[in-house]
């Protein structure tokens, strides 16, 4: 697995438990009323939960298993999927920011902005990996 | 697949409005999305990680199967205790309604963790 996809996948964990939390709380809310700070909260969960756990990690696992070049190493891209990592998650901080109280509004527009390019630079590598299997298709996990 | 079929069962009660499920189908909406999104598209990747992700080394297997299980009990048992009791509760907030909200809502959070603890070292570069 490429040390960014590693990245990607980890940071996606790292999203789903953060969203869950926050989630979680808002759920004690409804039920309970406790932690009053999560129904102003609930931009940054919902932006946690689908853009930095499953968009993600697809995309860290979709950098890793979808089929390379012939002979191509499984860093090939590597650089620019990291480009993707930061616009990724900076987005998903900067959007979850702009929806919480006490933050510009401005904020979500930029993060929503990144995520953008984020998804755009991941199709421009992606879209050419993705081919039918021929019968000389060889083994592409690493 | 399950929970997406319920899931999929749900938006159309949602949408038929029938008097008889009146207002239980208009207060579904949070369990609809969760039906999707948790018990259908993160239940999917939490069985296909578990399954294909790297083994740190062939002795070790996939981790411990126990924390798998109590990862798909408590991510199902959730699920299906929100189901019940976040539109119950919204219609008729009651103590009991509120007490199974917050099993439900402990419960999600355990099988993220459990999920987490599984499978963290077995996303390793090579």
């Amino acid at each position: 697995m490429p040390r960014v996809s590693m990245w990607l996948i980890r940071a996606a964990m790292v999203h789903l438990l953060s969203g869950a939390l926050i989630g979680a709380a808002f759920l004690a809310w409804k039920a309970a009323g406790w932690f009053a700070f999560a129904p102003s909260h609930l931009g940054i969960h919902m932006e946690e939960m689908l853009v930095g756990w499953l968009v993600q990690l697809i995309m860290g696992v979709g950098f890793w298993i979808l089929p390379r070049r012939p002979g191509a190493p499984a860093s090939d891209g590597s650089g620019r999927m990291w480009i993707v990592f930061g616009l990724l998650n900076g987005g998903v901080l900067l959007a979850g920011l702009g929806a919480a109280p006490g933050w510009p509004g401005a904020l979500a527009l930029g993060g929503r902005l990144a995520e953008c390019a984020a998804v755009g630079l991941f199709a421009s590598l992606a879209w050419r990996r993705q081919r039918a299997y021929r019968a000389t298709t060889g083994r592409v996990l690493v | 697949m399950v929970q997406l079929v319920a899931a999929l069962l749900v938006g159309v009660l949602m949408v038929l409005r029938l008097p008889a499920l009146e207002p239980y189908a208009s207060a579904a909406l949070p369990v609809y999305v969760h039906l999707l999104v948790m018990g259908w598209a993160t239940q999917m990747i939490f069985g296909v990680a578990y399954w294909m992700f790297p083994r740190p080394a062939p002795e070790h297997g996939v981790g411990h199967p126990s924390v798998g299980w109590i990862c798909f009990a408590t991510l199902n048992g959730g699920l299906l205790l929100r189901a019940a009791a976040e539109p119950a509760g919204a219609i008729h907030p009651t103590p009991l309604w509120g007490a199974v909200l917050l099993v439900a809502a402990l419960l999600q959070l355990v099988a993220a963790v459990a999920f987490v603890a599984l499978t963290w070292r077995r996303v390793a570069a090579r």
